[in-house]
């Protein structure tokens, strides 16, 4: 039996002083092991919210997060939501969030200080097609390239659940694609668990899950028996 | 390791500002380390060099002592060693300058115990044999060397004896000439020890003084044990008549004790002064930098990195820098600045080596310098650490700002865009703002303080030579000469008859006993007095006792109050009352005039005339005059005697323009950086590089100018303090000339302007393009 991620009424709240405003209210989804899921919204409609509080970035108002092997996310302390960060997630951010001063090997290299069991960097890197420019700063590189080392860097942990916020974001379309493929193919081909955030109704095609979020609360949830490849989302 | 290494590439990729908290720490650690250094080495020096020579630690002094006398003083359970000795002024017929004999200081001992002299050359001292030993200096700018003969003039009797030994004594590191010049010329004066069977007399009932070494360990004796064991010497010897003098009235190891307290005193003000504009900087630019890594913080929480991890990381910038910069600051201060300052003093005094010696306080300034870094690095990664990781991944948002009523009115619509903006800047960021305000206001304080030190100094022999004895000579009696002798001096030359005497002081109830001078007017006006502030002039009538303004500070003491004093070498102890406070800066203790003095029923024996005329040195020549000075001799001397202070005030001027150049040209290179996407956009959208520039320099030149006359202030409180923090015997009065205050503005100007100018050559090079892109 697949294991799954659930959201039971979670909701993060934040007092501004007057009325407290809420910009995740009482969200339920279940995330099944091996899925791809597209939590899809407008801008502000609270889907990085959701992804933080997934990620363990945030911590909830209410309800609770229920990971895979049963861990009750919502109930970890600051340094078990580390632990959590360092062993169980990999992260793909919109602008790639790599550290300037370290090349790219360094930077999925990196990871290594935070958890022993890494996979091998360099073979990492080849697998998201870097191989040739591991000793490039990130400066140096493209973009799609950035981010290709950003997917490596989150991948080289073996983490159960890959969160990526916008990773298309900042990208043309033709690298966008295979940025796109890259996730597909960790989810079709490795099994990972992937979990990306959008905007871009378009790309709810390559989901099994696709949720959708808007002004703070989840509208609906809708299951894709045939989801479509990456090539074929054009934008 | 991946961290090490994302800190060595940082370190160099953000060098200007790394450079800049390094140059801080380092600049601010090398002034305090190098005359912390230079003053403790003195000291240390001094104390070795005591310590080998066996110094006294008490001169008895007022009578011929017998043997029974010495045997008595040994006898005493707090003396360890006492010798006999007898000092004379001596002149060497066959060595010339130019008509007159060479001066000599001619010291007789019965044995080599106390004071010894430190042989140079040739042979030990032998207090039992015969021979002369000659002062080292004086010898080899004389070209006299072990061996040779040596004719030696005592009043009318001549020694002659044969030189077996170059020396030096520490009773002598001061140079003082018979003719009063303070500028050592050691071909004219020198001294030499002889053993007292030299001495030419039958028998050994001829010593005036005995040097005791007590029991005390301590450098600084107590006062009541002090005033105990004076008091018994009296009860041994059975007399009253007798001088007791300890260290403190030794006038060579008063005068140089005088001259290391200025610098350790210079060596806390200024270098702290100093390091706290650095560590100002410091913060400022690692709160800055810190800030700016915010989103790398962000991401390294967001991938597991614990906080711990992240806050060493970060928290290791500042301390690997602020370490490296105090350890060379440590290394390059005590190396270089000693020397420099010793090259200055070496010429004054002298001793057998300059040590330097770096104390806890700068230790203690590193390890707070280091320290006080981390915490800062600490405290701002702390406040970033506490968000958690979503948070710390987003920008910050910029600060929200009210529109201001001003900002409203019509006047701020006719301000330029520079000034709009720079207000704005001001008000937006007010943490760099206020550090540019200090480090200007520090970098005035500074230099306006080392001028206003130069300037205080230059005024002294013009208070001391213009305001306070408006004669032109003085003439400076023989020792022992009577009063008519010196009255006849004094209506030849149409002079005022002055008596000079050391003299102790106390408050009535004798709680604090002071050495100082006490000093007789007798008829005339050459002499002069000024109130507390050294302003307005007050006049001394008979009846009257003028106390000088440190001593009443000193046995804290006000007009209209009594105090108790009595005569160095005499009994009769005397109580007066204070009718006025005088300011007196080289000279501190009581003035009265001859009528006073004599219904206190004591003697007037002038011992100095000041006169109006213009009197040759030939005088001199005369048996009853020991010396005549010119007024502008004299303010030579003075300024000559300040030499050392103003080698270290050069270094502090140095040092102050090189902080205010860092502090000033970092801090807006911090804004630059910041503000580098703002004026891109301006250049994007047509302004012209020169507007741009102008937007700049505005902003620089308003925080440098509000920070210039904040500095003014600043600057002589700090004058005032230093000059009330040094040495008993001195009381200067904080004085700056307008030409320094000019120059201080100049100065503080260029530097502002310099770091203005090198910002300014990076809007050359700024790429449009990648600059707005830089923001994505």
């Amino acid at each position: 039996m697949k294991r799954s991620i659930e959201f039971k009424d979670v909701s993060k709240r934040y007092d501004t002083g007057g009325e407290p405003f809420y910009a995740l209210k009482d969200a339920n989804f279940t995330i099944e092991e091996g899925e791809f899921v597209v939590i899809l919204g407008p801008s502000g409609a609270g889907k990085s919210t959701l992804l933080n509080l997934l990620g363990g970035m945030d911590t909830v108002s209410g309800g609770d997060i229920i990971f895979f092997d049963g861990k009750k996310i919502s109930d970890l302390n600051d340094r078990e939501l580390t632990a959590y960060r360092a062993n169980e997630i990999g992260i793909v951010f919109q602008f790639y969030n790599l550290i300037p001063s370290l090349t790219a090997y360094e930077n999925v290299s990196l990871m290594g200080d935070i958890k022993k069991d890494i996979d091998d960097p360099a073979l990492v890197l080849e697998k998201v097609g870097l191989a040739a420019r591991k000793d490039h700063f990130p400066a140096q590189l493209s973009g799609g390239e950035q981010q290709r080392v950003s997917i490596a860097r989150a991948l080289v942990k073996k983490p159960r659940l890959l969160i990526c916020d916008e990773p298309t974001g900042a990208l043309d379309t033709g690298t966008g694609q295979e940025v796109l493929k890259l996730l597909a193919d960790l989810c079709r081909i490795d099994g990972k668990t992937v979990v990306m955030v959008t905007h871009n109704s378009l790309f709810a095609g390559i989901a099994d899950r696709v949720i959708h979020v808007k002004n703070g609360r989840i509208e609906r949830v809708e299951m894709n028996a045939h989801p479509q490849s990456a090539d074929e989302i054009v934008w | 390791m991946y961290l090490l290494k994302k800190l060595s590439r940082e370190l160099w990729l953000q060098k200007k500002q790394f450079f800049a908290i390094f140059m801080m720490s380092f600049l601010g650690i090398a002034v305090l380390v190098g005359m912390d250094a230079e003053s403790a080495g003195d000291r240390k020096s001094m104390r070795a060099y005591y310590e080998e020579t066996n110094m006294a630690d008490y001169h008895v002094e007022g009578r011929i002592f017998s043997r029974e006398d010495l045997r008595l003083l040994r006898a005493d359970p707090a003396v360890r060693n006492a010798q006999r000795s007898r000092v004379e002024q001596a002149k060497l017929p066959d060595l010339k300058q130019g008509d007159k004999e060479t001066d000599l200081i001619a010291q007789f001992v019965e044995e080599n115990a106390v004071s010894r002299p430190r042989i140079l050359e040739g042979e030990a001292f032998d207090a039992g044999g015969k021979g002369i030993w000659l002062e080292a200096i004086f010898a080899r700018a004389n070209h006299l060397s072990v061996g040779e003969s040596l004719t030696i003039k005592l009043g009318d009797k001549r020694i002659t004896q044969t030189i077996r030994g170059l020396i030096m004594a520490p009773e002598y590191i001061v140079y003082y000439s018979p003719a009063g010049e303070m500028i050592p010329d050691y071909t004219a004066f020198g001294y030499a020890f002889l053993p007292g069977s030299c001495y030419p007399s039958d028998s050994d009932d001829f010593y005036t003084c005995v040097q005791l070494d007590t029991k005390t360990e301590s450098e600084e004796i107590p006062y009541d044990e002090m005033r105990a064991f004076k008091d018994r010497l009296k009860v041994l010897l059975e007399t009253d008549d007798l001088t007791v003098l300890d260290r403190t009235q030794m006038p060579s190891h008063r005068d140089f004790s005088a001259e290391i307290e200025q610098h350790e005193t210079f060596a806390v003000l200024f270098p702290g002064i100093f390091l706290i504009i650095a560590f100002l900087g410091m913060v400022t630019t690692m709160t800055r930098m810190t800030v700016r890594q915010r989103t790398v913080i962000g991401t390294m929480k967001a991938l597991g990195f614990s906080n711990a991890a992240v806050m060493l990381h970060y928290v290791s910038f500042g301390t690997a820098i602020s370490l490296i910069g105090a350890v060379l600051g440590f290394a390059v201060g005590r190396a270089w600045m000693p020397p420099l300052i010793n090259m200055s003093m070496q010429s004054m005094y002298t001793m057998p080596d300059w040590q330097h010696e770096a104390t806890s306080l700068s230790y203690g300034a590193c390890i707070v310098v280091v320290a006080l870094s981390t915490l800062v690095s600490c405290m701002t990664c702390r406040r970033i650490m506490k968000e958690n990781p979503a948070s710390a991944l987003r920008q910050k948002a910029p600060k929200s700002i009210k529109i201001t009523r001003f900002e409203r009115s019509f006047l701020w619509k006719k301000l330029p865009l520079s000034i709009q903006w720079t207000l704005r800047e001001v008000r937006q960021n007010r943490l760099r703002s206020m550090m540019g305000l200090l480090g200007v206001a520090g970098c005035m304080m500074i230099i306006l303080g080392a001028f206003g030190c130069m300037d205080s100094i230059e005024y002294m022999p013009d208070n001391a030579y213009e305001r306070m004895m408006i004669g032109r000579s003085i003439i400076t009696m023989e020792d022992g000469e009577d009063a008519f002798t010196a009255n006849e001096y004094a209506r030849r030359f149409h002079g005022q008859a002055v008596e000079v005497v050391s003299a102790e002081f106390s408050d009535p109830e004798k709680t604090v006993l002071k050495t100082g001078s006490l000093t007789v007017l007798g008829d005339g006006n050459l002499a002069r007095f000024y109130d507390e502030n050294g302003e307005k002039e007050i006049f001394l009538h008979d009846g009257e006792v003028f106390m000088s303004r440190k001593m009443a500070e000193l046995l804290d003491l006000r007009p209209g109050m009594l105090f108790s004093f009595h005569m160095i070498g005499e009994k009769d102890v005397h109580t007066c009352r204070i009718a006025g406070i005088n300011k007196d800066p080289s000279t501190q203790g009581i003035s009265m005039t001859e009528k006073t003095f004599r219904d206190l029923e004591q003697d007037f024996v002038p011992n100095r005339i000041y006169t109006n005329y213009r009197i040759s040195a030939d005088l001199s020549d005369e048996l009853p005059v020991k010396n005549v000075q010119t007024v502008a001799q004299l303010r030579a001397d003075l300024l000559a005697g300040m030499d050392v202070m103003s080698t270290m005030i050069n270094i502090m001027v140095v040092c102050g323009v090189a902080l205010g150049l860092i502090v000033l040209y970092n801090l807006s290179e911090l804004s630059f950086v910041e503000k580098e996407r703002d004026y891109t956009t301006l250049k994007v959208l047509g302004m012209q590089a020169g507007t741009v520039r102008g937007i700049i320099f505005t902003e620089l030149l308003v925080i440098g100018v509000i920070g210039i006359l904040l500095g003014v202030p600043l600057g002589l409180e700090f004058l005032r303090l230093m000059w009330t923090t040094m040495g008993e015997s001195v009381d200067i009065a904080p004085v700056v000339f307008a030409s320094s205050y000019v120059r201080s503005a100049l100065i503080t100007i260029g530097v502002i302007v310099v770091s203005c100018l090198l910002i300014c050559l990076r809007t050359r090079h700024m790429n449009m393009v990648d600059a707005l892109k830089s923001n994505e």
